[in-house]
């Protein structure tokens, strides 16, 4: 195994992010503490704090919301009395069906794939880093930063929900009505850009660097 | 802890952070409990919600889209179109739709279905907005009843809902005519309802239609209203002129129903619900009366039926309740006898019935009914007789009366028409006659009239003989007085003609003397001028006579 070059945890240090002071942590703190520093007082921590907890946790409300978020319609169109309710895969349908396939694709990606292959990620890199794996690091890594990355233009169909039911306000011509799937839809993008937040990458890492059991 | 690395950085001792107790329990876990509890709140609120599943078949899916099309009542919607599917035989659209929540208490037998396209008929123009919007599936919820789940589907919107206040009638015609389903129906001109279905009625030979009036106006009809069908035009040509008569113009097209309560002998209850009324072909016979419910009997006629033709009338004491049908000769093999079938019908609403009536739609309860009645009529000695109805033309008409001295007989309820027993014709007839005449003579006081005439021809025997002898004595005596007397008549005559012809001879030579110039002229008037010189001398001679008398025997004394 070649030796990994030092790093801050591995000497026990640990920098305060409010104050930027560097400091010395016990090597090996019980649970039940809290570090401080000993200058501003901010709470310190080595790696995010509870960053598997709370990835956890995101990740699975976001996979609650997901359900509704397909199922139920995310807007209701009305159009010379005729209304119609559509959910997310109806509205990929319609759109497939009259022939917008580009179209078609690109809201299927943005609004189903994306969302689901964060949470899908998220759930691997999770497992991968409490199993302690040591496959493909740089790789993990690097899928991590583009679910950071890709994470926030999921929120493209909020907004084109939110514009048109802005827009198209023509009375019996045609209203554009926002459904609660839209609000579940939201919420499962925003849980997972924290989810995606919250999860720290070092963690990947650091089990490179703890010997081989 | 004596790390190269850190001695060459750390060049004074770094300070040991803060250690302090922390909370075991970890807020972020909130987020995915609550996560949860909307999920299963969703979850719950969804399965709550669910309404039932209902199937519904239709001849066509028009218009119909799995998913889209709503089931709409009073325009609020009450469910969705789940999936539409065919069954087995390929017949029929089944249409499976999910309801809302607490649809169940709507959801009887009596619920009907249909659904609402753009419509456009004579009368009216619905459904417009589903042009724009796509048709849906109108309800018309029914709430008592068994509960249903599986429905047929109207093909076409009902007329009336079951919410609409109002009363239904079923009406008796004979034919349909131009009547629709929708067909307006009009007091004094008034829409105040219309007609909601018609069907062959059970006997096959009337059509019943069923009417349905709004309320309030529902009180007009009492149970002797009489309806017509206003359909149409109804033209009469008469020494008054051309008269049109018709409800309106939309019943010209769609045909109407009218009606109206005559003023008659019978009070006017209000009508029962779903009560049975005829139906008249136009105003003018709802005074005449038009029947539709007949029945048919058989009559045999030994006698000779000339003059009996199909339509002849069939009378009861002179009123007319129905007519001939049909006549036939048949030959009965067995017993080598020819008979004269006669098929008559009797128009039975032609009566008007007191006490009881019977139940016109019960079919058999009507047959048992009018079969009792006929055996009782008969039992009083009811037949069937040929009668004279135009001396003129020898037309026959077939008239039932009662003949209580008739020898009882009985109906003959055979297979295909009962048989009404006859009673001879001509026979009774000249019997009735002749006991007439019989009746007239024996009133006459014939032995009376026999003395007056045995003294009456006496006398006149006496009467001749002096007559005889009278002629005899004339031809003996005066006769030859006569004939001499005649002849010397003829020899007068002829002097007389004689003489006649002198006096002419005598008259011409008179009138050549008499002419003016002539000799005989000059001395006529000499002579005259002379005689009255003359006269005049005689008229004093005659003075003085008359003054002297005694001049003719003394002479004139001077």
């Amino acid at each position: 195994m070649k030796p990994w070059p030092p790093s801050a945890a591995r000497q026990s240090l640990i920098s305060c992010l409010s104050c930027e002071l560097l400091s010395k942590a016990p090597v090996n703190l019980d649970d039940h503490l809290r570090m401080r520093c000993p200058r501003c007082g901010a709470t310190l921590h080595a790696r995010k704090p509870n960053s598997l907890a709370r990835t956890w946790a995101l990740v699975i409300a976001a996979f609650i919301f997901y359900i509704p978020a397909n199922v139920l319609p995310i807007m209701t169109v009305t159009s010379l009395g005729k209304t119609q309710s559509d959910t997310i895969m109806s509205g990929v349908a319609y759109l497939l069906l009259h022939g917008m396939w580009p179209l078609a694709l690109l809201i299927f990606f943005a609004s189903v794939v994306v969302p689901l292959l964060k949470l899908v990620i998220l759930v691997y890199l999770l497992i991968s880093v409490q199993l302690r794996s040591r496959w493909r690091p740089r790789d993990r890594t690097r899928l991590y930063r583009i679910t950071e990355a890709v994470g926030r233009w999921s929120m493209v169909d909020i907004y084109v929900v939110t514009i048109l039911v802005a827009l198209v306000h023509l009375g019996n011509l045609a209203t554009i009505r926002a459904e609660v799937g839209a609000v579940f839809f939201g919420a499962v993008v925003v849980i997972t850009i924290f989810a995606a937040l919250t999860f720290d990458p070092r963690l990947i890492w650091d089990r490179l660097e703890q010997p081989h059991e | 802890m004596s790390e190269p690395y850190l001695e060459k950085t750390a060049t004074e001792p770094l300070p040991e952070v803060v250690l302090e107790q922390r909370s075991r329990f970890s807020l972020v876990w909130l987020i995915p409990l609550v996560a949860l509890a909307i999920g299963a709140w969703l979850a719950y609120k969804t399965y709550s919600e669910q309404g039932p599943t209902i199937t519904i078949t239709f001849n066509t899916a028009e218009g119909l889209e799995a998913g889209k099309t709503k089931l709409k009542y009073k325009n609020v919607e009450f469910g969705q179109v789940d999936h539409i599917t065919l069954n087995e035989d390929l017949s029929q659209v089944i249409v499976t739709a999910k309801l809302v929540k607490g649809a169940e208490r709507y959801l009887t037998d009596k619920t009907r279905f249909w659904v609402e396209r753009a419509r456009v008929s004579a009368g009216q123009v619905s459904g417009l907005s589903t042009l724009f919007a796509g048709a849906y599936i109108a309800i018309d919820p029914v709430t008592e009843g068994q509960r249903a789940y599986a429905f047929k589907g109207l093909e076409t919107p009902p007329p009336i809902t079951a919410d609409t206040p109002g009363s239904r009638f079923t009406l008796r015609a004979a034919e349909l005519g131009s009547l629709d389903i929708g067909s307006p129906v009009y007091f004094r001109a008034i829409k105040v309802g219309q007609v909601t279905n018609y069907r062959l009625a059970n006997n096959g030979q009337d059509v019943e239609i069923k009417i349905f009036i709004n309320a309030p106006h529902d009180q007009l009809v009492r149970a002797d209203t009489r309806f017509w069908n206003a359909s149409g035009l109804d033209v009469t040509l008469d020494a008054s002129g051309v008269k049109i008569d018709t409800a309106s113009v939309v019943s010209l097209m769609i045909g109407g129903v009218a009606f109206e309560t005559p003023v008659s002998l019978e009070t006017g209850q209000p009508a029962e619900p779903s009560a049975v009324f005829q139906l008249y072909p136009n105003r003018q016979s709802i005074k005449e009366g038009s029947y539709v419910r007949k029945s048919y009997w058989l009559l045999h006629f030994t006698s000779s039926v000339r003059g009996l033709t199909v339509g002849a009338p069939v009378e009861y004491r002179g009123i007319r309740i129905g007519q001939v049908i049909d006549i036939k000769l048949e030959l009965d093999l067995n017993e080598v006898i020819a008979r004269i079938p006669v098929l008559i019908e009797i128009e039975s609403d032609r009566l008007q019935w007191i006490g009881k009536t019977p139940d016109y739609d019960n079919e058999r309860e009507f047959k048992k009914f009018q079969k009792h009645l006929w055996n009782q009529l008969v039992a009083k000695g009811l037949r069937a007789q040929l009668k004279t109805g135009n001396l003129l033309t020898g037309a026959l008409i077939v008239d039932l009366d009662v003949y209580p001295d008739a020898p009882s007989q009985t109906i003959r309820w055979g297979k295909s028409y009962p048989e009404l027993p006859t009673v001879p014709t001509s026979l009774e007839e000249i019997r009735n006659v002749l006991t007439r005449i019989l009746e007239k003579l024996q009133r006459l006081p014939l032995e009376e009239i026999g003395e007056d005439l045995r003294k009456s021809l006496a006398s006149l025997r006496q009467t001749a003989a002096e007559t005889e002898k009278l002629t005899r004595t004339l031809n003996t005596s005066t006769l030859p007085e006569v004939t001499a007397t005649l002849n010397r008549l003829q020899k007068t005559l002829a002097a007389a003609e004689k003489s006649l012809q002198a006096g002419e001879k005598t008259l011409i030579t008179a009138e050549e003397a008499l002419a003016k110039d002539s000799p005989l002229q000059r001395e006529t008037q000499r002579t005259l001028k002379e005689l009255s010189a003359a006269a005049r001398s005689f008229r004093l001679l005659m003075d003085y006579l008359e003054r002297h008398p005694e001049a003719l025997i003394q002479g004139k004394t001077r």
